[in-house]
Parts: structure tokens; C-alpha cells; sequence
């Protein structure tokens, strides 16, 4: 599905990532760990499509399309979909407004038949409920003085109205109490099948024991420096990352 | 420092002078009192010249353009009423007033009988209206915009709408204005007087349309609103004029015991528009609501200089104006508090924010404070910016390209400030001509 070869991506002249490569098949959940700098999120945002980031080398596709050179809403109509750590805020626009103009245009795209508002408005309902969010959280502006927790549930219950091929959640953990991490934990748990591919992003063990993965890689210095299964998450938690960085 | 142009009403047609000059020596028994306001404004206008940008008021949108051409008077124009209910506002049940060219227009407006609200012509005035004008106007007349000096002296009449004391008007009352096509530049002049009598209610649209043609034309206006102890008015000002057309004109509210004002602007589309918003606050515990939302794109300018003067205390203001510039638009925001000595425990805060959408766009804003009073809450801010860039990505990621992503988040500027018209047919007309005048942006 995704076919990361070689990878490199320079920002402001600086080079972040420096040939990376990722292969991962649909259905499959990978968890990438690891210290700060190392490149996590420029990932998520390279993959994304924000401006900034300057692929220097290497290539990108999903289903055999190459992402490098689709605009960023392309990217989401073409089924990829980046959990922000940092949701943006947008004040002025409801989550109601937003969320039926992203539903509309990535259906439109897939060929998906157009939902009404009343179709829209009872899905929306079931989505927020499934993350515990007030279903009232539709008339306040997108993240507008949203806590951490309901940001990130946000974002969460986007992913599920949305039906992407692949999501990537960039340390969607963070800032999250053990309540909401769980709800984080069984939304992303309940979006899981065959077809549907997810790239966890994270720096701690804990989110995994929610969301068991299939691969844990280890990024450093903007390389992937080690594979291996969900018992490596565990191994670095108790070592740290600077056993395999040293090694 | 050179601060005027050495014109001074060079701009004007001679029919026109003419006119004026007759006007000031004519002493016509039974409308003394109007030419005798007429002469005393063009006598005041005469002895000033056109100001450059070095005077502060005019600084961001001179009268240069007055030198360069003639602007003789708008005739009388008919349009059927057919022509005028193609450019009214769908207000269900509204109380019309039409004005063309500046000009009261009967035949086109609401049959007023029973319904507490009357419309008289200045010229048709009885002594104790012509009391309530006179005294009203005086107070219209320290204006430091020559331009309406000089429309009070080009009003052959005005028209005053009395809202009955202790009447709670259900329906709007409608003032549609028609600016007329022609051939060559154009000037009319109109002065409208609103009386809300003591403890009564009213909603009062001001609507300004004009025709689009290959001249300019050249709006004058002043609207006066007096708002009687205990009193409540729900005002909107919409400007919707075509590209060619220019207005200079004032609202001035006046403001007694205990009344309330809610006061609503909007505005896009013209070459030119100055308004000069006035709230004096004259009596204790009167409150004042602004809002405001300018749109220029293309090359046109808006000006909105308010000045709210808490003359006495214990009176509560609130401002707030946003405006989103397009292309090599420009517009201007002067927002003054003015604290009186004795107006302890003001009450006032102003807030100005502005989206500009490319890099030629202007904006140039200035909230002041002037307070001579100390017991006093005071609170102003302005801020410029473009659409943010981190919103749009954000909103790409979700499948919103950058173009609609644009339009959504600068009606999201604006959308707060739309939610407080409280009049719904009206309310739906501004979302959909907001979504029309954004539907450009690239």
C-alpha cells in the first residue's frame, strides 16, 4: 500500500531525513519510535504534503500513485489522512461546517454517493459519540478552545468520518490522560481491518499496549535504524533509545 | 504645508453654483428656516477648500479627484415599480421608503396610515417638527467632513421619519436608495432625519443601490437618528453601490436617557465609500452596539471613521469592525472614543481586525482613545494579518483545496459579526452576498 524508497527531505537547507525507507501492506499497523529530532513528524508532514518540506531524494507512493506530487488535498482524497499532534485552530468555522465540507469533497472524489445533511448530521452524532465527545462540539469552531484531550478525540473522530486507506497518527498520545487514551486507543482499534493501514507515531511504549502493532521501527538521525516486532517497543522502553543508536 | 487644493467648489457645474448662489439670497417666507440652513452650510463649505492628505481625516482618500472633473446635479429620474423591486432587499413586510437620486420618492413608498410611523418632507414640516429638525440638525452641523456641509446645502429638502412614542414597530422600516445612471458625473444629495420617539422600538435598514454606468456619480448623505429617552433601535447600513459610483456621507446618532442602539454596517462594491459614523452619547445609561464588515476588492476604497463621544457618564460602546481586502483594494479604519470630563464610569471598548488577502492589499487602522474622565473602562485593539497558512494545510489534509480552504476560513472572519443580524430575511441575504463578494479569491 505504502512504498516509502530511500527518502530524503531537507528543510530550510537542513537535511531531516536521510533515506528512509518504509514497506507497509494493507490491514498492517507500525509503530515508528523514537528520539526527539530524529524525524518523526517531518515524516507526517512529508507525506502530508506541507509546503516547506523539500524531498531532495527518493520516492513516496500509496496504491501506486506518487504522493510527492499531489497537492496536500489530493493526498486526503486519495485516502491519506495525517492525525495532527498540534490541531490547528480555526476560529469563525464550525466543526459542523468543516467536517461537511471534508466528507463532501473526499466522497465526491471517491465516487461516493453525496450525504444528505440529515444523513451527515446522524453520522456526525454517532462519530462524536463513539470518542465521547458532546455532540454540541459540532457548532464550536474547529479545535476553538478545544482541551488537549478533546483536540486529539477530534481528530480521531475525523479519521472515522473521513474512511482513509492510511492514517497517520503523529504522537496523537501526547498530552492525553489514561481515560483518553483509551478512547483514543479503541477509536483507532475500531477503524482497524484488512484494507486499512495506520503509522503510529510515538515516543512511549504505553500507547502500544492499547494499539498492538504488527512493526515497531526505531527512526534516529532520519534513518530507520531497527525493525522488529511489538516486543521491540517494549525493549526500548526499559533500555532507552541509546543502546541502538550506540550500537 | 500645503493642505488644500485652491478649488473650492470649482467641482460643481455652474447650473449648480448658480443654484446654490440663488438659494443663499432667496428668503422664501414659508421655507425660511430650510434655506436659511442651506445658505449658513454653503457659506461654510465656501469658506474652506478642499483638503489634501496632509489633513488627518482625509489622509488615506483625498479629494484630488474633485479637481479633475465636473459634477453637475442628478436629475429627477422615474423608474417603475418594477425597476425598484428588482433591487429591493426580500424584507417580508417592511415599511418602504424610496429615495432616488437623493430624492424622496412617494409614489415607490409604503402607504404609512395606522402603522405609528410617519414620513414628512422637511419642505411640509409643522412648527413642532420643524423644531425637532432644526434642533437635531444643529447638532448634524459640527461636522469636520466639508462633504456633508456641502450635501446639507444641496438638500432642496430632507424627509423625517417619526417613530410614534411608546409604539413597538414590528415591522422594519426600509430606506432604499437608487442611485440613477448617467451620461455624464453626477452629484445628489440626501438628508434623512429618524425621530424614535420616547420608549419606543424600530428596525431601520438604509440600503444603498446604484446603477452601473460611464460616469461617476457621486452620492452625498447624511443620515441623523435621534433616539428619544428609552428608546431601542435595531439599525443595518448597507452599501452596495456599483464600481462607478462614490459616496461621502455620515450617520449620526444622538443618543438620550436610557435608549439603546444596535448599529450594523456592510459595505463592498463601490469606487468609493466614506462614512462617517457619529454616536453621541447625550443622555445617562444609553448604550451603543457597533458592528461592521468592509469588503473592497478590485481597486475600490472604504473608509469607515467612527467617533463615539461618551459625553456623559454611566453609558456603555461596543465596537467591533473586521474587513477582508482583496486584490489592490484599500480600505480605512478610524475608530475614536472620545470620554468626556464628566462621563465617569464610561463603559467602552473598540476592536478593529483585518484580513488582507494579497500583498497589494491596503489597510490602514487607527483605534484612539481620548479620555478626560478617570473612572473609566476603556479597551481598543486593531490587528492586520494574512489567512493563515498553517489553517489552510490543516484544512488540505482533509480534503479542502487551498482555494475553498481561502474562502471558508476568511467567511470564518467574518462569521461571528454576521450572526448578530438579527433580522432573518436580512440576515440570509448578507451570507449569501458575503459568499458572492468572496466567491473570487484565488
Amino acid at each position: 500500500m505504502l512504498k516509502i524508497k530511500n527518502l530524503q527531505v531537507k528543510v530550510e537547507d537542513k537535511t531531516i531525513l536521510k533515506g528512509l525507507s518504509l514497506d507497509i501492506k494493507p490491514g498492517e499497523v507500525h509503530a515508528i519510535m523514537g528520539p526527539n529530532g530524529s524525524g518523526k513528524s517531518t515524516l507526517g508532514y512529508v507525506l502530508s504534503g506541507r509546503e516547506g518540506y523539500e524531498v531532495s531524494g527518493g520516492s513516496a507512493t500509496l496504491n501506486g500513485d506518487n504522493l510527492l506530487e499531489l497537492d496536500a488535498d489530493e493526498r486526503a482524497k486519495k485516502g491519506l489522512f495525517l492525525a495532527f499532534q498540534y490541531p490547528v485552530e480555526i476560529p469563525g468555522v464550525s466543526n459542523m461546517e468543516f467536517l461537511k465540507a471534508s466528507v463532501d469533497t473526499v466522497r465526491d472524489y471517491q465516487g461516493k454517493e453525496a450525504l444528505s445533511t440529515v444523513d451527515f448530521m446522524k453520522l456526525a452524532r454517532e462519530k462524536c459519540k463513539a470518542v465521547n465527545l458532546d455532540p454540541n462540539f459540532l457548532k464550536r469552531g474547529v479545535n476553538e478552545g478545544f482541551s488537549g484531550g478533546e483536540k486529539k478525540r477530534s481528530e480521531i473522530m475525523q479519521m472515522m468520518l473521513l474512511e482513509p486507506s492510511l492514517c497517520i497518527l503523529d504522537e496523537t498520545d501526547s498530552g492525553l490522560d489514561i481515560d483518553a487514551l483509551q478512547v483514543v486507543a479503541d477509536g483507532v482499534n475500531a477503524c482497524r481491518d484488512e484494507n486499512r493501514a495506520f503509522i503510529i507515531v510515538t515516543h512511549y511504549q504505553r500507547l502500544l499496549d492499547y494499539i498492538v502493532p504488527d512493526k515497531v521501527h526505531v527512526l534516529s538521525d532520519g534513518k530507520i535504524i531497527k525493525s522488529g516486532g511489538k516486543e521491540l517497543a517494549l525493549e526500548l522502553e526499559e533500555k532507552g533509545y541509546s543502546w541502538i543508536e550506540k550500537a | 504645508m500645503k493642505t488644500s487644493f485652491q478649488v473650492d467648489n470649482q467641482f460643481l457645474s455652474a447650473a449648480l453654483k448658480n443654484e446654490l448662489a440663488q438659494n443663499a439670497e432667496s428668503q422664501t417666507p414659508e421655507n425660511n428656516w430650510l434655506t436659511k440652513i442651506r445658505s449658513y452650510s454653503y457659506a461654510d463649505f465656501l469658506k474652506q477648500n478642499l483638503p489634501t492628505r496632509k489633513v488627518e481625516h482625509w489622509k488615506y482618500n483625498e479629494l484630488f479627484f474633485l479637481t479633475q472633473a465636473e459634477f453637475s446635479s442628478s436629475p429627477l429620474a422615474s423608474r417603475t415599480q418594477s425597476e425598484i423591486s428588482d433591487l429591493t432587499l426580500a424584507l417580508k413586510n417592511a415599511f418602504t421608503v424610496v429615495f432616488i437620486n437623493g430624492q424622496y420618492s412617494p409614489q415607490h413608498s409604503s402607504d404609512l396610515i395606522d402603522s405609528h410611523v410617519s414620513a414628512t418632507p422637511f419642505s411640509q414640516a409643522n412648527t413642532k417638527q420643524i423644531e425637532l429638525i432644526t434642533s437635531s440638525l444643529s447638532s448634524a452641523q459640527q461636522s469636520t467632513n466639508l462633504l456633508i456641509q456641502l450635501n446639507t446645502s444641496l438638500s432642496q429638502d430632507g424627509l423625517l421619519i417619526e417613530v410614534e412614542s411608546n409604539k413597538k414597530i414590528g415591522k422594519p422600516i426600509y430606506l432604499f436608495h437608487l442611485n440613477t445612471s448617467a451620461d455624464e458625473n453626477q452629484i445628489c444629495a440626501n438628508q434623512t432625519l429618524v425621530s424614535c420617539g420616547t420608549g419606543s422600538e424600530c428596525q431601520l435598514i438604509e440600503h444603498f443601490v446604484s446603477e452601473k454606468c460611464e460616469a461617476t456619480q457621486l452620492a452625498l448623505q447624511q443620515s441623523v437618528v435621534h433616539l428619544q429617552e428609552n428608546s431601542q433601535c435595531n439599525h443595518y447600513r448597507l452599501n452596495l453601490e456599483a464600481s462607478t459610483s462614490m459616496q461621502v456621507s455620515r450617520a449620526l446618532f444622538l443618543l438620550e436617557k436610557d435608549s439603546s442602539l444596535n448599529s450594523f454596517y456592510y459595505s463592498e462594491g463601490s469606487q468609493l465609500n466614506k462614512t462617517d459614523i457619529d454616536i453621541h452619547h447625550r443622555g445617562k445609561n444609553s448604550e451603543s452596539n457597533l458592528t461592521g464588515i468592509y469588503l473592497p476588492s478590485e481597486t475600490q476604497c472604504i473608509d469607515y471613521h467612527t467617533n463615539i463621544e461618551h459625553q456623559i457618564a454611566n453609558c456603555t460602546s461596543r465596537e467591533v469592525f473586521r474587513g477582508i481586502i482583496a486584490d489592490s483594494a484599500k480600505a480605512t479604519f478610524n475608530g475614536k472614543i472620545h470620554i468626556f470630563k464628566d462621563a465617569q464610569k464610561s463603559d467602552a471598548q473598540l476592536s478593529n481586525k483585518n484580513l488582507l488577502l494579497t500583498n497589494q492589499a491596503e489597510i490602514n487602522t487607527k483605534p484612539e482613545l481620548e479620555i478626560y474622565a478617570d473612572d473609566v473602562v476603556c479597551a481598543h485593539g486593531a490587528t492586520v494579518a494574512k489567512i493563515d497558512d498553517k489553517a489552510i494545510y490543516y484544512m488540505q489534509t482533509r480534503g479542502i483545496n487551498e482555494t475553498r480552504a481561502k474562502k471558508i476560513l476568511s467567511i470564518g472572519f467574518i462569521n461571528e459579526l454576521l450572526d448578530k443580524v438579527e433580522n432573518e430575511a436580512l440576515s440570509h441575504y448578507l451570507k449569501d452576498q458575503v459568499q458572492i463578494c468572496l466567491s473570487d479569491i484565488k
